[in-house]
């Protein structure tokens, strides 16, 4: 069993204990806190864990300080999860990306709520972003669907995640080249607000990328009536597309007081910010693309990262998988960035292993 | 290279090695990224040291930080300068546009 002390990191260490069958206690769970132990959100996410896997047991001490948990085998099929308002969707749909390929079943999910915040993936970035990631490593299929979008506070809408493709180990890859951006795509959105904003918020993102010369064409989604969730809001999420098909993506999210101009200039400037990191890919599917290749079988893979994607979080991700996975990754700088070589665990998904 | 900006002569004989630094578990993430690109300076150093001293303290808890907004970002004002767009200049790729201009 594995031991862990306090709050951060939760989802990570719980994904990847359920993927590598890795009994975990995390101890320490916001215990100086006013209101000590687990937030709605992370009852939530272990409710849900509890849904698409079988025979995972999860205890909780009184206080909610302390989970030790369990996993069992991942089942995937069809759900619904009712998140919770603290957090957007994406804070349950991005761990599902790392367990929905390998499950006994293809995995539907359908989930109500907030549907972009600015804590956590957007639904627009982990259509444009994190399923391309997806397809790099032989999952294809992925799907969301957005039956309603919702805005903080109130939340109301509805997206619909399925991921059909099952395998039994994501594919070696080598992104060891320079990303080179063929054009910008991107998508804006309202809800309850006047569909203007929209507009707005697209002129000015294009304005701040016009001096890049690269042809940029930003979709724009504003919803009307039942589709437009409780509360007002808008955002914009911006993805450069590459030669190597390695998507660069950042997004921006309105909050009380925003204005569109601000908002889009803003996801134009965070979007430079993210090329001039160059590397072979986006800082937005870092994590997954260093726990799909942790997963793969075992051949060495390479990653080319910009030296500034190598920060704490980067650091603790790659101390938790060797941990759960045993892989370490090799690190060598060179002089655009640092060179990755990571060996796949040779993982299998565990309920392939039965069948 | 921006992340090179904090290097200083004198910080040179103490530079790390990331591929080794990542994996020394004693030293939280944070810390790792501080010594990596020479943040970390005398002053840090010396607290160290002293820290050392109180041997019987209790062992403080490494924290790791896990950042509080989706992605982070500084100095986003700089790309309203055209000059600074286009130092990233080589990202983009132009082939198709030298064709047409030739």
């Amino acid at each position: 069993m594995l031991v862990f002390s306090g709050e951060d990191h939760f989802r990570q260490r719980l994904t990847l204990a359920t993927l590598s069958g890795t009994p975990i206690k995390i101890t320490g769970i916001r215990p100086d806190d006013m209101n000590p132990g687990l937030r709605d959100y992370e009852v939530s996410f272990l409710r849900l864990l509890e849904a698409i896997t079988n025979g995972s047991v999860f205890e909780i001490s009184y206080t909610g300080t302390t989970v030790i948990y369990t996993p069992g085998l991942i089942i995937g099929g069809t759900h619904t999860h009712n998140a919770p308002l603290t957090r957007a969707v994406g804070y349950f749909i991005e761990p599902l990306l790392w367990l929905g390929p390998f499950g006994k079943k293809p995995l539907t999910i359908t989930l109500k709520g907030i549907t972009t915040a600015p804590l956590d993936a957007g639904v627009d970035a982990i259509r444009t972003v994190l399923f391309p990631t997806l397809e790099k490593f032989g999952i294809l299929d992925s799907e969301l669907r957005i039956v309603k979008r919702g805005s903080a506070p109130k939340g109301g809408g509805e997206v619909i995640l399925r991921m059909p493709f099952q395998v039994l180990q994501p594919s070696t890859i080598h992104a060891q080249n320079l990303i080179q951006v063929n054009k910008i795509r991107g998508i804006a959105y309202s809800t309850r607000v006047s569909p203007a904003s929209v507009n707005r918020v697209i002129e000015a993102a294009r304005a701040v990328l016009k001096p890049a010369q690269v042809e940029t064409f930003v979709y724009s989604d504003a919803t009307r009536g039942d589709e437009s969730g409780l509360s007002p809001g808008f955002g914009i999420t911006l993805v450069a597309e590459t030669r190597s098909g390695w998507p660069v993506g950042t997004q921006a999210v309105a909050d009380a007081g925003s204005v569109p101009e601000e908002l889009g200039a803003q996801a134009g400037r965070q979007l430079l910010t993210e090329l001039a990191m160059r590397g072979a890919v986006g800082r937005l599917e870092l994590p997954l693309v260093l726990v799909m290749m942790a997963l793969g079988k075992e051949d060495v893979g390479r990653l080319l990262i910009g030296k500034q994607m190598m920060d704490a979080s980067t650091v603790q991700l790659l101390r938790e998988i060797k941990s759960f996975m045993g892989t370490q990754a090799t690190v060598r700088e060179e002089s655009d960035g640092l060179m990755l070589t990571i060996k796949g665990s040779g993982f299998v998904s565990a309920s392939k292993k039965i069948a | 290279l921006r992340w090179m900006d904090n290097y200083k002569p004198n910080n040179f004989k103490k530079r790390w090695d990331i591929g080794k630094l990542l994996y020394m578990d004693n030293i939280s993430p944070l810390d790792v990224i501080k010594r990596w690109s020479g943040e970390e300076d005398q002053e840090s150093e010396e607290e160290n040291i002293e820290e050392e001293d109180d041997f019987f303290k209790p062992k403080e808890v490494l924290q790791s930080v896990e950042s509080h907004s989706y992605l982070e970002y500084s100095n986003l004002s700089q790309w309203d300068d055209a000059s600074v767009v286009a130092t990233i200049s080589d990202v983009f790729y132009r082939e198709i546009r030298a064709v047409e201009n030739a």
